[in-house]
């Protein structure tokens, strides 16, 4: 860490003690630079460059919080800000009930020196000349428009992130993080002239793929060869028939499943378990089961699903999270038994006074805020679901015909407390006579446990597939993060299914 | 005018200086064209769990967003510290010079300066003060506490100044303030007894806290007092069901944004992704079914800008009338593309591959009061409250669906009877706004998502015949 921002970040504390916080951090967004750049039908359609830095301050006074931010990083600024702050703190004060208070940090969670967390990569995204990333576009946009007549909207985007970010406690936490996420997508949309039909295929998935790491996982992704493969797809579901309607086995693939996944875990996150998110996105069937943690049947044994924030290359992959915790990898649900929750140092006691006795100990390491002036929340790292031993391919043979198999996500809705659920996907295959046929249109619905209960098999690691979702909202005002997800496809018994349009 | 460095004469500097500083950089620089568009705002929010802050976010942010032109070349740029602008312009031009040609339209129209919103600053709201937020929530924790419910939610304040200048000579600038709250009352003991409510405007004066806290209580308390009962409770999933309902404008209000920004947008339409596309001119949805986009509209109590991001002037533009789709959303380079005129819908010069959107969705309303409609039910009749996480599940037909939440009842022979389970619905929209039967008085709705822009929509309350639900949830075990 520069000298500098070593410099500003202690005097942002000092200034928070002498003015009577009983805990503080700053963090400190020393350089955010991002680039986005979109080929729409041959034509560049968007090329953006952006850049932010600036700093917030949080303080606890009184049992109560306060914060400010700013993005002007000019130590002349530090004393304003952390003045507002406490301020804001005093205020709230007036109001508060319970005291907060911080779960304390593990032993082994040293302090007193600088941890420092670096994305590996190859190829540094920022190194990449327009014109290379260009014509990887291009290249899958001509694939597209090869395919087929009836595409008549290509779309490919290339985006990279560099986020170096820099975060202080009053408790002697030090860190500097710099983490690169990159992104490459397609999709084709095609028509039915005669009746306006339109379809959309979508390569790697359908929401704003990223991943950590530099270029090299671009070029891993092959998007010419692929383009061509979703063009061809886009334009066979104008002729498909409609997905048929009635209770069936459903295969899930990841690119799917991934999304489902999502939906579930903010549930098992414990600012909403603990009713702090309702102003957005809502809260959770598990509130009143709290005590019966460690016990429940979240799903069939086959269901084990992993709070991840160390996998290599999950976009919810770091060192630390935003208020000094460092990276874990923790069971959510551990052979169909709800297990943990994704929880933040203030989150620990208030789950545990729920619960009856000391069932969490520590922080999971889940706060994330998307920039400095972002009040940090409890975030999605890359959330897992544990792989089987059937391979894929043996799966697709042994189910019955009639089972229906889901791929990209279309559209997504889940209610407040994430149990009833209605999914979409832009292909879908039904098994008829052994061979399975495409789809368009189809959605699955229903209750999200009688889903994860009705889990038969998870296929195992050679169809494992792990994207980050680029556009997850919570908190308010609203923050847009990335998240890490990864399954491999799985089967699941008794579900609706249907279609829409 | 020279390069400043200082961030203390950033500080002392406008928006309206800042943009002339970074349009004088670009055009140092030798650019075709360069706009900007400058933001300024602070604000503070509380967000509140069980009576008390949990998360006080405030922060004071600005934002530049601007796209500059060479030859056939366009790029934008984003950034929120003023003092990056030239650095990000040299880069920027470094840039351009890799990128292929392309068709540009430049503006060549310098508008007049756009019409003021009335009423969009309040001095005493502008000062920001935590303690005015906390007086609110100090009042609703005291109503609501009496009879034995918890508030939870939000409240918001904050105070803005926005800029848009370009290199032909248009420019326009606005400041506003703004309030918003959504807040939630549970039952101490039951928290599946809920109620939503939401006021807002551009100062303290708009909150209607008497509406709100009579919301919050009343429907807890209907809640307490009927049966409970599911309407899925003795039929299997997959098993449509068709009923008339009352919808509150708290549930229409997201209905009706997906609508004007999925359904009005002259991209979707061009792409034929549209509900409208090769429809405009057609009666797609009921007679008596207006739509507007329009800034000036006083139930906006102030939320509004009166110009677009390429610093057009705001005035009306009608979306449907009478139920026929009169016009769909176009900034200048839609609108050259399809041979239209620009509607004044131009988002910010990063986001214009997006297409056009509206900004103030206006929705004409009835005279029904809600006992009105109630009264009105001979069938059996679902009143909802609010609708959770929408999706949009056909896009051509705009098929949505979504969950209930926060109040749903059951009306029987006009009286509210039962307390009903959260219900999903699935439903193509313009064909239930084909159905609707009684309409309350329009007004805003406004729970905003951040303090960047003051953007809000007026809608009422309506009642439709035949709406469509495919299950619904469990919130207990």
């Amino acid at each position: 860490m520069e000298p500098q921002w070593q410099t500003f970040l202690e005097e942002s504390l000092w200034h928070a003690k002498k003015k009577g916080a009983e805990y503080a951090d700053c963090r400190l967004l020393a350089d955010r630079i991002e680039e986005h750049l979109k080929v729409e039908n041959g034509a560049i359609s968007a090329l953006n460059s952006s850049q932010s830095a600036g700093f917030g301050v949080r303080v606890l006074v009184n049992g109560s919080w306060g914060f400010f931010a700013s993005p002007l990083l000019e130590k002349e600024k530090i004393s304003y800000v952390v003045e507002r702050a406490i301020k804001s703190a005093q205020a709230n004060s007036i109001l508060q009930k319970e005291k907060v208070t911080l779960a304390a940090r593990a032993e082994q969670w040293q302090t007193g020196y600088i941890a420092v967390y670096q994305t590996p990569m190859e190829i540094d995204p920022f190194s990449v000349s327009l014109d290379q990333k260009i014509v990887l576009l291009a290249s899958a946009d001509e694939a597209m428009r090869q395919v087929s007549e009836k595409i008549f909207w290509r779309a490919c985007e290339y985006s990279a992130i560099r986020t170096r970010k820099l975060f202080a406690s009053s408790e002697g936490v030090r860190t500097d993080q710099t983490i690169v996420e990159t992104g490459a997508a397609a999709q084709a949309h095609a028509i039915k002239e005669a009746s306006g039909d339109t379809q959309r295929r979508s390569y790697p998935d359908s929401h704003l793929y990223f991943m950590q790491g530099g270029h090299e996982l671009v070029q891993k992704l092959d998007l010419a060869h692929h383009a061509a493969v979703i063009a061809k797809e886009a334009a066979e579901l104008l002729d498909a028939p409609y997905a048929p309607a009635g209770r069936r086995g459903i295969i899930v693939l990841p690119s799917q499943l991934n999304l489902h996944g999502h939906e579930t875990a903010h549930g098992l996150e414990a600012d909403r378990v603990l009713g702090t998110e309702w102003t957005l996105a809502g809260g959770s069937f598990l509130t009143p089961l709290l005590p019966e943690i460690g016990k429940f049947i979240f799903g069939s044994e086959k269901i084990t699903l992993m709070a991840d924030s160390v996998t290599p290359t999950g976009v919810g992959t770091y060192g630390y999270d935003d208020e000094g915790t460092p990276a874990q990898k923790i069971p959510l649900v551990e052979n169909g038994i709800w297990k943990g929750l994704l929880t933040s140092r203030e989150t620990v006691p208030q789950l545990n006074k729920a619960i009856g006795y000391e069932y969490f100990r520590h922080s999971s390491g889940a706060m994330r805020g998307e920039s400095y002036g972002s009040w940090p929340v409890i975030r999605m790292v890359n959330i897992i679901l544990k792989p089987g031993k059937k391979d894929f391919e043996e799966l697709k043979n042994s189910v019955a015909d009639g089972t229906m198999m889901f791929g990209t996500n279309k559209s997504w809705s889940i209610d407040d407390v994430r149990r009833h659920f209605s999914f979409g996907s832009e292909i879908a295959w039904e098994k008829v006579n052994g061979k399975w046929e495409v789809r368009k249109n189809a959605k699955y619905y229903g209750d999200n446990l009688h889903f994860w209960r009705n889990c038969q098999e998870v296929c195992n690691e050679k169809s494992f597939f792990l994207q980050g979702v680029g556009s997850c909202g919570k908190a308010d005002p609203l923050q847009t993060m990335h998240t890490g997800h990864g399954s491999s496809p799985a089967y699941f018994t008794d579900i609706q299914v249907g279609s829409v349009g | 005018m020279r390069v400043l460095y200082s961030p203390y004469l950033w500080l002392t500097m406008d928006t309206q200086q800042i943009a002339q500083h970074i349009l004088d950089i670009a055009t140092k620089k030798k650019v075709d064209f360069c706009e900007v568009a400058v933001f300024k705002n602070e604000f503070l929010l509380k967000r509140l769990r069980r009576g008390q802050v949990d998360q006080p976010p405030a922060e004071e942010s600005w934002g530049v967003d601007m796209a500059i032109v060479k030859g056939k070349r366009r790029k934008s740029i984003t950034f929120d510290n003023p003092l990056l602008a030239e650095r990000m312009i040299e880069k920027s031009l470094e840039y351009l010079k890799f990128l292929p040609e392309h068709e540009i339209t430049l503006p060549r129209q310098v508008f007049e300066k756009a019409q003021c919103v009335a009423n969009s600053f309040d001095e005493e709201t502008a000062l920001l003060e935590d303690s005015r937020l906390l007086e609110v929530v100090l009042q609703l924790n005291s109503a609501l506490e009496a009879k034995g419910l918890i508030l939870s939610g939000k409240i918001t304040a904050g105070r803005g100044e926005i800029y848009y200048m370009n290199s032909i000579g248009s420019a326009q600038s606005c400041v506003y303030t703004l309030v918003g709250s959504g807040f939630f009352s549970f039952d101490l003991k039951d928290a599946s007894i809920s109620a939503y409510a939401n006021t807002g405007g551009s100062s303290f004066e708009s909150l209607d806290l008497e509406r709100v806290s009579q919301e919050l209580i009343s429907k807890c308390e209907l809640q307490r007092q009927l049966p409970k009962g599911d309407i899925f409770e003795k039929l299997r999933e997959g098993n449509d069901l068709r009923m008339d309902v009352i919808l509150e404008p708290y549930f229409l209000e997201p209905i009706f944004d997906w609508l004007g920004f999925f359904g009005f947008n002259g991209l979707m339409v061009e792409r034929g992704e549209s509900f409208i596309s090769k429809k405009i001119g057609q009666e797609l949805l009921g007679k008596n079914i207006d739509i507007s986009d329009n800034p000036l509209d006083s139930r906006l109590q102030g939320i509004a800008v009166p110009f677009d991001f390429e610093g057009m002037p705001r005035s009306q533009v009608m979306l449907a009338q009478k139920g026929r789709i009169m016009n769909a959303l176009y900034d200048s380079e839609l609108a050259r593309r399809l041979g239209k005129e620009s509607t004044g819908n131009a988002l910010p010069p990063s986001q214009r591959a997006e297409g056009a959107a509206p900004f103030n969705l206006v929705v004409e309303g009835g005279k029904s009061s809600l006992e009105e409609m109630i009264d009105s039910c001979q069938q059996p009749t679902l009143w909802i409250t609010k609708l959770h996480y929408l999706g949009m599940k056909h896009f051509q037909t705009a098929t949505m669906t979504g969950i209930a939440q926060h109040g749903v009842f059951l009306i029987e022979k006009g009286k509210v009877s039962q307390c009903m389970e959260n219900v999903r619905f699935e439903e193509i929209i313009p064909e239930a706004l084909k159905r609707v039967e009684m309409m309350g008085p329009s007004r805003l709705v406004f729970d905003p998502m951040s303090a960047g822009m003051p953007s809000g929509t007026v809608v009422p309350a309506m009642k439709i015949k035949d709406f469509r639900f495919v299950g619904s949830t469990k919130r207990t075990m």
